[in-house]
């Protein structure tokens, strides 16, 4: 063996080997005392039979402590003895031992020895069973141990955490909105750093740091807002950009401000600042329990997860800022076309708000118009913005503009709601000039409306009382027209409540076209208009405001416009009113005149005049003794109305006149009447029926001109129209036309009948069906009396007809017997008496008598109106009268039921004056009365 | 998925016996029946089965969120009694299985007929204010979990698929030791919380189901206090304290054991 073989020699070498032989010897109890490990034995309960001094060394025990008095598992510690029984005793049982049991044994001092268990089960034939441990002392391994396995924890938990923290990178990525981003965070802080809790803070245009998104329940002040320059950690954070980790001792030394609202929530805490390129967005808090510190590792994570976040938090405030810039385009566009649709103010306005709300710059909405005529300016107080909306001039309120949770607006908003006020003020402009034009339109409509209107009636207070209704109710709650005369004034149209004072003296004096009358606030009560036209003032129109306003805008002008069109229409009202009245007077004067008197006829006429009274027609009725014996009668009716129509007439009459009185007979009248119309151009185309009647044979000899034939009825119903005699109207012709006439023979008791088309011309029946039905009624009336018979004509056939009519009636030659029936109506009074007055006419009676006759014809007849009928007017009384002998008879009979009438007793008297007037009177009562007196007749009296 | 392979259940005795279905507690396997239920081969229908990730269950089929509580074992319980339709169930539980088989029965009280109740413990933790003496604080349990991290029995992670998927093949399981409590560490982990420290205390009074409380003399896990708590919650069960000691008489004394379990299931 070489010297450096023996170099290499140590310890083991078999040289020791052989030195220490002897102590091979030891003996056996030796060796378990003094073994390098620890060996113990214990019953099957567990109880320590036999302990080696090593393990009693290592543990600080004497063997008397122990044997027989403690078991194994008391000398581990808690989770040790757990252990034990879960696992090694069961174990030892199952497979008889076990092996490399780690476990802590507890010293007598307390304190800790980590050890490694083995131990095995002996069994002895007879069933005894000991459990025999080695324990070895793995201090320094279990250390080892220990680190191995904290290290693999931590690679698994880092391994847990990097892909947490891959997962959220990726869900960073796709979170689009600082809201999602939020939850990723703190759900990263929660999930991959066992965060008890964590909060985001992220900063405000301001610089400030605001809490951001969820946080566990309260947050305390100091927390929610964190100026920049605040003695915080995380405001340091952000300063320099950097990751701060601290325990509570720490942050409660160096940040004693927050100390409080940190305290509660961790043992230690880390701020994380959120950065990219530099630019710190915003600052993540965690606060973890004492249990699991943050190592270097943990610290490095949170910085890149930090730096993610940053990154999306970037990311996310340009897509929403993004998102907000086309949110906003998208809302000025919509509400621009929402606006363009509407026309109405207030809808607009409830557009405008409802298309705002839950924009992003705007949580609430609403419109106050108590603001109006206040602001006009825009204004943006901390948590929205305050925007005047204005249509021209006016002011209509403000658009409030609220954040929820309250919130300051940036600049991007603030443009933005500035820029929406002013399309909602643009839209309200261009609807308040489009309404403008409308009610411009309207209102110039009105006023052309209500000047056709006035127009409608041709007089003055016609006029006036359409001025009246046509401005109230729609112009104002009342009106009134009051005419200025000499001296006063006279209200001639009303509409609504016109109160008492509507127009004061004063007011009246005060000029100006258009003037209103304000109460002390300044609501105007009433506005007076003056009438105006050629210079003259006809009256004022005065319009009542209830309750008092304020005028719209433009009225003035509008009112100026109302006055000058009634003004006009009122002035030519009364210069017609004017010229209406002239032709009346006119006319009136020209049909006046007195019908001949002659006991061998009777003439009666009547003029109905047009139901709008507006025009004077030229229709009229003449009669007039041509000699003593031959009487003339004339119905014409002259083309046109008013005054030239009615000088016209009284020309063309006036001819006929004296045409007449030359004798030439009717044909040669016509034809000289057109030589007089051709030359003075009055009344061409007029049309005329002319007869003249020789009252001592009732030979009636008439002509036509263009006229309808007149109608001749004889007393007992035969009935002709004289169709003889016709040509054209008067003048019709350039040259002269032929004139021809015929004649006809009256016996006595004929009627004739001269009338104008108005009687019979109507548009909705055949004129020969007009005229057979006047030849009718004619007939069946033709024993009432003739004064009655002609207005019952027109009421009869023309009615309710526009024109005016002209009837002229003829009765000829003495009657036999005087017979009528009139309805029982005391009107009918009049005309039976001057019926019966030209019947007595053809007696031999004197005045006297005449006048007795009449009077007692008068009381009978009304003593059977007004005892056999009570005067209701539907029954009839018939009146006949005759020659008997030498004595007139006179007989009176009613079909009523003969009643005393109460209310006037002193009629009852009539009767005996009758009876003292009459010879002899005879009243008898069956089925009505018949009342019958006569008089014996004294030609001595006769004259 | 299979529950019966899940679970690794294993039937044997008479088939058509009344059903005894026997839960392990936590630390082990179903191997810790093996002196007790032979002695009811002969009259009963014998049904072992491991908690998953336990003994010869899928391991996999185990995640943190499926099993969160006592009542998700209950659920596994009872898929199991379902997948074979046993009625008439006589339930033998063991420490924490005790308290899986009152929250089942309490579940499905139509499937069981008497439930045996060895070492239960509806709470480990002490309750000062309650005045209810569990037998661990907090600590005792923070150190358990460390003897859990530090064991790694016969588990081994590249071995454990192989194990775990071939249970019937026992040469690969020879090269490791204490192979009858081997666990997945983050499966004894979590089953270790749920199990110590869980409350079912107010689950008790809920169960109908005729019980035993078998308690033994003196348990470090379960003390006679806690037994005695159990017996008086339990509205219809009958406490036997065994001469054994531990926490295991099933396999410290199975004579004993199964003495007072025919006792119970003799009664009427």
């Amino acid at each position: 063996m070489s010297s450096e073989d023996r170099s290499l020699r140590g310890p083991l070498s078999r040289t020791a080997e052989t030195d220490v032989s002897h102590l091979l010897e030891e003996r056996a109890e030796d060796l378990y005392e003094r073994a390098p490990c620890g060996y113990l034995s214990t019953r099957w309960d567990g109880v320590i039979i036999k302990i080696n001094g090593t393990l009693l060394d290592w543990l600080g025990y004497t063997r008397d402590e122990l044997v027989g008095l403690r078991t194994f598992a008391e000398l581990l510690n808690i989770g040790g003895r757990i252990y034990y029984e879960t696992h090694l005793g069961p174990l030892l049982v199952m497979q008889g031992s076990a092996r490399e049991i780690a476990v802590e044994m507890v010293r007598r001092d307390g304190t800790r020895m980590p050890a490694l268990v083995n131990a095995v089960m002996i069994t002895d034939d007879a069933g005894g069973r000991v459990i025999r441990t080695t324990v070895f002392d793995a201090t320094t391994r279990r250390r080892y141990e220990r680190e191995l396995l904290t290290a693999r924890q931590a690679a698994e938990r880092s391994r847990g955490r990097v892909a947490l923290l891959q997962q959220m990178v990726a869900e960073l990525a796709a979170a689009p909105t600082s809201a999602d981003l939020a939850r990723i965070l703190v759900r990263a802080a929660r999930g991959a750093f066992n965060a008890d809790g964590s909060l985001l803070w992220l900063r405000e245009d301001s610089g400030d740091l605001v809490i951001f998104g969820e946080a566990d329940g309260v947050v305390p002040e100091v927390l929610r807002r964190i100026p920049l320059d605040a003695k915080a950690p995380q405001a340091d954070v952000v300063r320099t950009d950097d990751l701060l980790a601290m325990t509570a001792d720490e942050a409660a030394r160096d940040y004693p401000e927050l100390a409080a609202g940190l305290e509660r929530k961790g043992e230690s805490f880390a701020f994380v600042p959120l950065s990219a390129d530099g630019t710190v967005f915003g600052v993540l808090g965690c606060a973890f329990g004492a249990v699991d510190p943050l190592t270097r590792g943990d610290l490095a994570l949170l910085r890149t997860l930090g730096h993610q976040a940053g990154q999306a938090v970037a990311r996310a405030r340009l897509y929403e800022t993004e998102r907000r810039l086309r949110r906003r385009a998208e809302t000025l566009q919509r509400i621009t076309a929402v606006l363009a649709e509407l026309t109405d103010t207030e809808t607009m306005i409830d557009a405008a708000v409802r298309e705002l709300i839950g924009t992003p710059d705007a949580d609430r909405v609403s419109f106050d118009r108590t603001a109006s005529g206040r602001t006009a300016e825009a204004s943006h107080p901390d948590h929205g913005a305050v925007l005047p909306l204005t249509a021209g001039k006016r002011h209509l309120g403000t658009l409030v503009v609220e954040t929820d949770p309250p919130r300051r607006l940036d600049d991007a908003a603030r443009l933005f709601l500035t820029q929406y006020a002013a399309q909602c003020a643009q839209a309200l402009e261009r609807a308040r000039l489009a309404e403008e034009s409308a009610e411009s339109r309207r209102r110039r409509d009105f006023v052309a409306v209500l000047g056709r209107q006035m127009d409608e009636p041709s007089g003055l207070r016609g006029r006036a009382a359409v001025l009246a209704r046509g401005t109230a109710p729609a112009l104002a709650e009342w009106a009134t027209v009051e005419l200025l005369g000499e001296e006063s004034t006279e209200r001639v149209g009303v509409s609504g409540d016109v109160p008492e004072n509507a127009l004061t003296q004063e007011e009246l004096a005060t000029g100006g076209a258009v003037r209103a009358v304000a109460d002390p606030d300044g609501g105007v009560t009433k506005v007076i208009l003056r009438l105006r036209a050629r210079g003259r003032t006809s009256g004022v129109l005065v319009l009542g405001l209830v309750p008092p306003r304020p005028l719209p805008d433009g009225w003035l002008g509008f009112l100026a416009d109302v006055a000058d069109v009634a003004g006009l229409a009122l002035e030519n009202g009364r210069l017609y009113d004017q010229e209406r009245q002239n032709a009346h007077i006119l006319q009136q004067g020209l049909l006046a005149g007195q019908a001949p008197r002659d006991p061998r006829l009777r003439v009666v006429t009547h003029y109905r005049p047009a139901t709008d009274e507006a025009e004077v027609g030229g229709d009229w009725y003449d009669s007039f003794l041509i000699g003593t014996d031959t009487v003339a009668v004339v119905v014409g009716d002259v083309v046109g109305r008013g005054i030239r129509a009615a000088s016209a007439m009284g020309q063309v009459r006036s001819a006929i006149r004296a045409l007449a009185a030359a004798g030439h007979g009717p044909a040669a009248l016509l034809t000289r009447l057109d030589r007089f119309v051709d030359r003075f151009e009055a009344g061409r185309m007029a049309t005329v029926a002319y007869a003249e009647l020789e009252l001592a044979t009732g030979r009636l000899v008439y002509a036509c001109a263009g006229h309808l034939p007149p109608l001749l009825v004889d007393g007992d119903g035969g009935h002709r129209f004289l169709w003889g005699g016709r040509s054209a109207p008067l003048a019709a012709f350039a040259g002269l036309t032929d004139r021809g006439q015929d004649e006809v023979l009256l016996a006595p008791g004929c009627r004739l009948l001269l009338y104008t088309d108005g009687l019979v011309e109507r548009r909705d029946r055949p004129l020969e069906h007009a005229m057979e039905q006047l030849a009718e009624l004619v007939v069946a009336r033709r024993r009432a009396p003739l004064d009655g018979l002609l207005p019952g004509l027109v009421n009869d056939l023309a009615g309710r007809h526009p024109d005016d009519v002209c009837l002229l009636g003829v009765a000829y030659g003495p009657e036999r017997e005087f017979a009528r029936e009139v309805p029982a109506d005391v009107k009918q009074l009049a005309p039976l008496r001057n019926d019966f007055d030209g019947w007595l006419g053809g007696m031999p009676l004197s005045s006297t008598d005449r006048d007795a006759w009449l009077l007692v014809c008068s009381e009978t007849v009304t003593n059977a109106i007004e005892h056999g009928y009570l005067g209701d007017g539907r029954g009839v009384v018939s009146v006949l009268a005759r020659r008997v002998a030498d004595a007139l008879e006179l007989i009176v009979r009613d079909r009523g039921t003969w009643r005393e009438p109460v209310a006037n007793p002193g009629r009852g008297r009539g009767l005996d004056l009758v009876k003292r007037l009459m010879d002899r009177v005879e009243i008898e009562r069956l089925a009505g009365t018949t009342v019958t007196m006569s008089r014996r007749l004294n030609p001595r009296r006769a004259t | 998925m299979n529950v019966l392979k899940r679970n690794n259940v294993t039937v044997s005795g008479r088939p058509d016996g009344q059903p005894m279905v026997f839960a392990h507690g936590f630390g082990c396997d179903q191997n810790m029946w093996r002196f007790v239920h032979p002695a009811f081969a002969d009259d009963h229908r014998i049904v072992l089965y491991d908690h998953v990730g336990y003994g010869g269950s899928d391991v996999t089929a185990f995640s943190v969120q499926r099993y969160a509580s006592l009542d998700d074992y209950a659920t596994d319980l009872l898929e199991i009694v379902e997948a074979l339709d046993l009625r008439d169930v006589v339930f033998v539980g063991h420490s924490v299985a005790a308290m899986i088989g009152v929250l089942a029965a309490q579940r499905a009280p139509e499937r069981f007929a008497r439930l045996v109740l060895i070492g239960p413990s509806p709470r480990y933790l002490n309750d000062p204010e309650a005045g209810y003496v569990g037998g661990f604080e907090r600590a005792g349990i923070d150190e358990l979990l460390d003897s859990l991290e530090s064991n790694y029995l016969g588990w081994s992670a590249v071995m454990a698929p192989v194990i775990m998927g071939n249970p019937d093949r026992p040469e690969l399981s020879e090269e490791l030791t204490n192979s009858f409590c081997r666990t997945d560490p983050e499966v004894a982990r979590q089953f270790a919380k749920i199990t110590f420290l869980s409350d079912n205390r107010a689950d008790l009074s809920k169960v109908q189901t005729r019980s035993l409380v078998l308690q033994c003399s003196s348990d470090v896990i379960a003390p006679v206090s806690v037994g005695e708590f159990v017996h008086a919650h339990l509205p219809d069960s009958e406490l036997v304290i065994l001469q054994a000691t531990g926490h295991c008489p099933n396999l410290s004394a199975p004579g004993e054991t199964v003495a007072a379990m025919k006792a119970f299931l003799g009664k009427p």
